[in-house]
């Protein structure tokens, strides 16, 4: 099918959260493969149905079933959540009065940073902090380029800054990544971006970083003699740099042990900053990841992982994590909302899930499927950017098809008996 | 629906009524003094009448705030939760204290969305906030470059509309953009190396913007030098550099520090307290400290990380943000056997008690920096109640009381100007025309308090809080009817700028940002939206 002829405001296909894809003083509209791709998904998908045992259903009988499930439910557990700010908040509404848990899908990759920032605090930046001031940026790995693919366009490419700082001698190095794989970057686009390999064997970054934190801090190395000579160029630019930024992508890059890796980094950033300045920017923010933390956070004081308790939020970094109560089957039911179709249902054994979203896969498994807007397409939202600072709304394009299903935030509403008449009439 | 109270003792400074004994009526969620007859007659005899409380100083929503809730889940699971209180159980336990209005003061424009949405999930109080300015990229390109003043009069007036701003704050001017080019202070006329302008221009620049733009709150002036022993001399000198233009002078305790001692820090609020007396274009917050554990969030970066040093528990976080501005969030647990932190409790107190005009020093913790809100009433009493003074001061470090002239002080502060500092002034101040009195057609947020010998008492747990005319809260309970209240109304100012600056901002974003300038303006359904809440304009008269 053709792809669609428009384009949204602000894009919700990764953490960027670019807007600049309808730019008119743009001479070529910026091409984005993950948006590109993300577009012609959600045009292609057009109406999809609501599902019951994996069989199409009228929309009213789905959501009918999905009460009644609901209502059975002893244990409830909400996941998935990579939903927009208002679908996040009615998602915790229906938490608090069923007494679920309730853990975004991402908590997982953020495990490592929420625990660096409560065991030991972090120094943190952001895109636009980094494309104006950062003059050398270390990314960790060529993951984080996957994800949102025009970073190097957006944050590394500029060479004049706001402040008129000639940017144009900046240094990106690449952690880990073969010259081979630079080359594919950005499918081949380079905005006149140098980005640099710095030779690191797979799954060496952990260990990368132990050596040249000691390098920098005055320890013996520990890294071992293969990588002493990368680890020196590596220091070098760092002791030359006004601005270090380290970039990476929060789930991917760090090893099988990235809490340590995640608090080795920031403790290395903190000592820097004794005496010039650096900072970290971890990504990981598609699907709603950064919304799901934020308001989570500022509605029970907790990132993720909490049980409701009479309507109160216990939190349990590790008991109450999605995959410890699906693994061990202390919930009776699952919610999974993937509004952004970007966050595949874990399997749940004999557990009945609800899906909201999702893709045609997931919904022929799930109990039951309830189709929802895809944030900024279907309907207006709000998100959090992947730097987790900056709130952007996504509003509807200017001539986009009608939408096909109700927002996630509508849909979970409805299910926890607030404002369901006014909220769903149309889809009911 | 007319609810009538009777036989209360009303304390409205604005009418300059002080326990005058007289009935009062709510009629529909406003104050009434037309003739009627009440649907519902509630006696209060005895009882002291206040305008609902307005804390014109408190961080209850945005970035930091949430990096604080984040990274202290120990603080949240422990008996006072109140430092990283959630969006619910802030909204909640100011209700309960009587107080009905909040005001984020530190919203930086890229996260002004964030405040919002938080302040939607913030239940019952009205709410509001300024905007900070001052360390952004721009306006210091603007300063350097000389450019036109109405130019910058544009850009502020912008950035306050995109960001529904009531105010706008200056967080340490300058400096948390210098931090980023690694200046580790900057005094009040050391230049920002990288563009070459001083905190006293940055202040200027600003005061006089705010000022000719009409907004009737002043510039919300966080100085340079937080914390630092000797800044005494630093916001001597701010105060002198508005030259006589309005400016309110946040926190001051924070900036109220000598050298003097055997410890090489002193008490500087007499010597301020005196200043600010003599200049009547000066308004200040103290940020109270009180003894126990809290946690200090700030847009100033530069003095967050000096003093990461001191966080207990020992981990902080530290923000580089957008070429807007900037933060730090580290713990910290204040000791009345810490000579520096009960010399702290001691020059609040002064503050407070040396500064004579009570319309002009607003009760503030600047929580949770100083201490969470919950202890406002605690700190009433400390400031009406000498004997409870004396006995508290007693406690503290035996060196700090030999440097504090507290003792000798003799002022109690009366319920009159306790309304004053708590409601009538930071009404008037802010411009909020129809809150913080109890005059006709006022907003029915009316606070009812049984006389109590104990005042921390009395003001802890008020008899009978309205919220719109709905009895919300009655003897610390909320009521059925409170819990169904809609969410407060948002205040900000509407001001006016040249569409021109539009087109250069639009410009500035789209060559050197990662988010259009376009992106930045919140639209007036963002705060509406499904009901959550109302937006409250007040029309900013400018002027050449």
């Amino acid at each position: 099918m053709q792809a669609p002829h428009v384009a949204p405001p602000t894009c919700p296909f990764c953490a960027l959260h670019c807007d600049d894809l309808t730019r008119a003083s743009a001479s070529t509209p910026p091409a984005c493969g993950r948006a590109k791709a993300g577009l012609s998904r959600w045009y292609d998908m057009g109406a999809r149905p609501a599902r019951i045992s994996g069989e199409a259903a009228a929309f009213a009988d789905a959501f009918t079933a999905a009460q009644n499930l609901l209502k059975r439910a002893k244990s409830p557990l909400i996941s998935g959540l990579g939903a927009d700010v208002e679908g996040v908040r009615a998602a915790l509404d229906l938490a608090r009065i069923t007494n679920a848990w309730f853990d975004p899908a991402h908590s997982a990759a953020q495990a490592a940073l929420v625990s660096t920032t409560q065991r030991q605090g972090v120094i943190r930046t952001t895109f636009t902090e980094v494309r104006n001031r950062a003059d050398l940026v270390i990314v960790l790995g060529s993951e984080v380029f996957a994800d949102a693919p025009r970073i190097p366009e957006r944050l590394l490419a500029p060479v004049s800054s706001i402040d008129g700082n000639d940017l144009s001698e900046r240094r990106v190095l690449v952690i880990g990544a073969s010259p081979g794989q630079i080359k594919k970057i950005g499918g081949g686009a380079t905005h006149g971006v140098t980005l640099e390999p710095v030779k690191c064997p797979t799954g060496e970054i952990p260990r990368f970083l132990q050596g040249l934190a000691a390098r920098l801090t005055g320890h013996a190395p520990a890294a071992g003699r293969s990588m002493d000579a990368a680890i020196e160029e590596v220091a070098g630019a760092i002791g030359a740099a006004r601005y270090t930024a380290f970039i990476w992508q929060a789930d991917a890059a760090l090893g099988p042990a990235p809490t340590l890796t995640t608090e080795l980094l920031f403790d290395l950033i903190r000592r820097l900053n004794e005496k010039t300045r650096a900072a970290g920017l971890p990504l990981g923010g598609a699907h709603g990841a950064a919304s799901a933390m934020a308001v989570t956070t500022w509605q029970t004081g907790y990132p993720s992982r909490i049980r409701f308790v009479k309507g109160k939020a216990e939190y349990n970094p590790v008991e109450h994590a999605f995959a410890d109560v699906i693994a061990n089957a202390r919930a009776d039911f699952v919610v999974w909302v993937d509004a952004f179709n970007g966050l595949p249902v874990p399997d749940c054994g004999d557990i009945p899930v609800l899906l909201l979203g999702g893709d045609e896969a997931d919904a022929e498994q799930a109990e039951v499927r309830l189709p929802v807007g895809l944030p900024g397409l279907d309907h207006d939202a709000q998100v959090i950017r992947g730097d987790q600072v900056i709130a952007l709304t996504l509003r509807r394009p200017e001539g986009a098809p009608a939408a096909l299903a109700p927002s996630a935030g509508a849909v979970l509403r409805a299910l926890g008996g607030m404002d369901a008449a006014s909220e769903l009439k149309g889809w009911l | 629906m007319r609810v009538r109270l009777t036989g209360g003792r009303l304390y409205d400074p604005r009418a300059g009524e002080a326990g005058v004994v007289r009935d009062l009526d709510l009629v529909d969620g406003r104050i009434s003094t037309k003739p009627g007859d009440p649907d519902e007659v509630l006696d209060v005899a005895d009882c002291v009448v206040m305008a609902g409380g307005i804390d014109a100083h408190t961080h209850i929503g945005g970035g930091k705030v949430n990096i604080a809730r984040m990274m202290l889940p120990e603080i949240q699971r422990s008996e006072n939760p109140m430092a990283v209180a959630t969006t619910g159980e802030a909204g909640l336990r100011y209700l309960e204290m009587g107080y009905t209005a909040c005001f984020e003061p530190a919203m930086m424009p890229t996260n002004a969305r964030q405040v919002h949405m938080e302040f939607a999930d913030t239940p019952f109080v009205d709410k509001g906030a300024y905007v900070m300015l001052g360390s952004d990229d721009l306006l210091l390109r603007m300063m350097r470059d000389g450019a036109d003043f109405e130019q910058v009069k544009d850009y502020v007036a912008w950035t306050m509309t995109a960001a529904r701003a009531l105010a706008v704050k200056v967080v340490n001017p300058g400096g948390i953009n210098a931090f980023k080019f690694n200046q580790r202070k900057l005094d009040l006329d050391e230049q920002n190396q990288h563009y070459g302008v001083t905190p006293r221009e940055v202040l200027c620049t600003l005061s006089r913007a705010v000022q000719e733009l009409g907004v009737v709150h002043p510039l919300h002036i966080h100085g340079c030098n937080l914390g630092v022993p000797g800044n005494v001399e630093t916001t001597a000198e701010s105060i002198r550099a508005l030259e006589g233009r309005p400016g309110h002078f946040t926190h001051l305790q924070f900036h109220s520090y000598g050298t003097e001692g055997d410890f090489k820090f002193s008490s500087g609020a007499a010597e301020l307290a005196e200043l600010v007396n003599k200049h009547a274009n000066v308004s200040i917050d103290v940020g109270q400290i009180m003894f126990g554990q809290t946690v200090t969030e700030s847009g100033d970066a530069m003095h967050q990380h000096a003093g990461c040093k001191h966080a207990h528990p020992n981990k902080w976080t530290i923000m580089d943000i957008e070429c807007d501005a900037g933060c730090g969030v580290v713990p910290f647990r204040y000791r009345d056997k810490n000579f520096v932190n009960a010399l702290q409790w001691a020059i609040g107190l002064e503050l407070f008690l040396l500064v004579e005009d009570p319309w002009r020093v607003f009760l503030t913790t600047d929580h949770p920096n100083g201490a969470p809100f919950t202890s406002y009433p605690h700190l009433i009493k400390l400031l009406c109640d000498k004997s409870f003074r004396d006995e508290q001061f007693r406690r503290l470090h035996p060196e700090a009381q030999k440097m504090s002239v507290l003792p000798s002080i003799e002022r109690e502060y009366t319920l009159q100007e306790i309304a004053i500092m708590t409601r009538a002034a930071p009404a008037k101040s802010l411009g909020l025309t129809n809150m913080g009195h109890l005059g006709h057609g006022a907003q029915a947020d009316v606070v009812v308090y049984r006389p109590h010998e104990d005042l921390e008492r009395m003001f802890g747990t008020p008899h009978m809080v309205f919220k719109d005319g709905v009895l919300a809260v009655r003897d610390g309970q909320l009521t059925e009817a409170g819990a169904l209240l809609p969410g407060g109304a948002t205040h900000a100012a509407a001001v006016d700028y040249n569409a021109d600056i539009e087109r250069q901002l639009t410009r500035w974003f789209d060559d050197h940002y990662t988010m259009r300038a376009a992106s930045l303006m919140i639209d007036e359904d963002e705060i509406t939206g499904f009901g959550r809440g109302r937006l409250k304009q007040y029309k900013a008269k400018r002027s050449a």
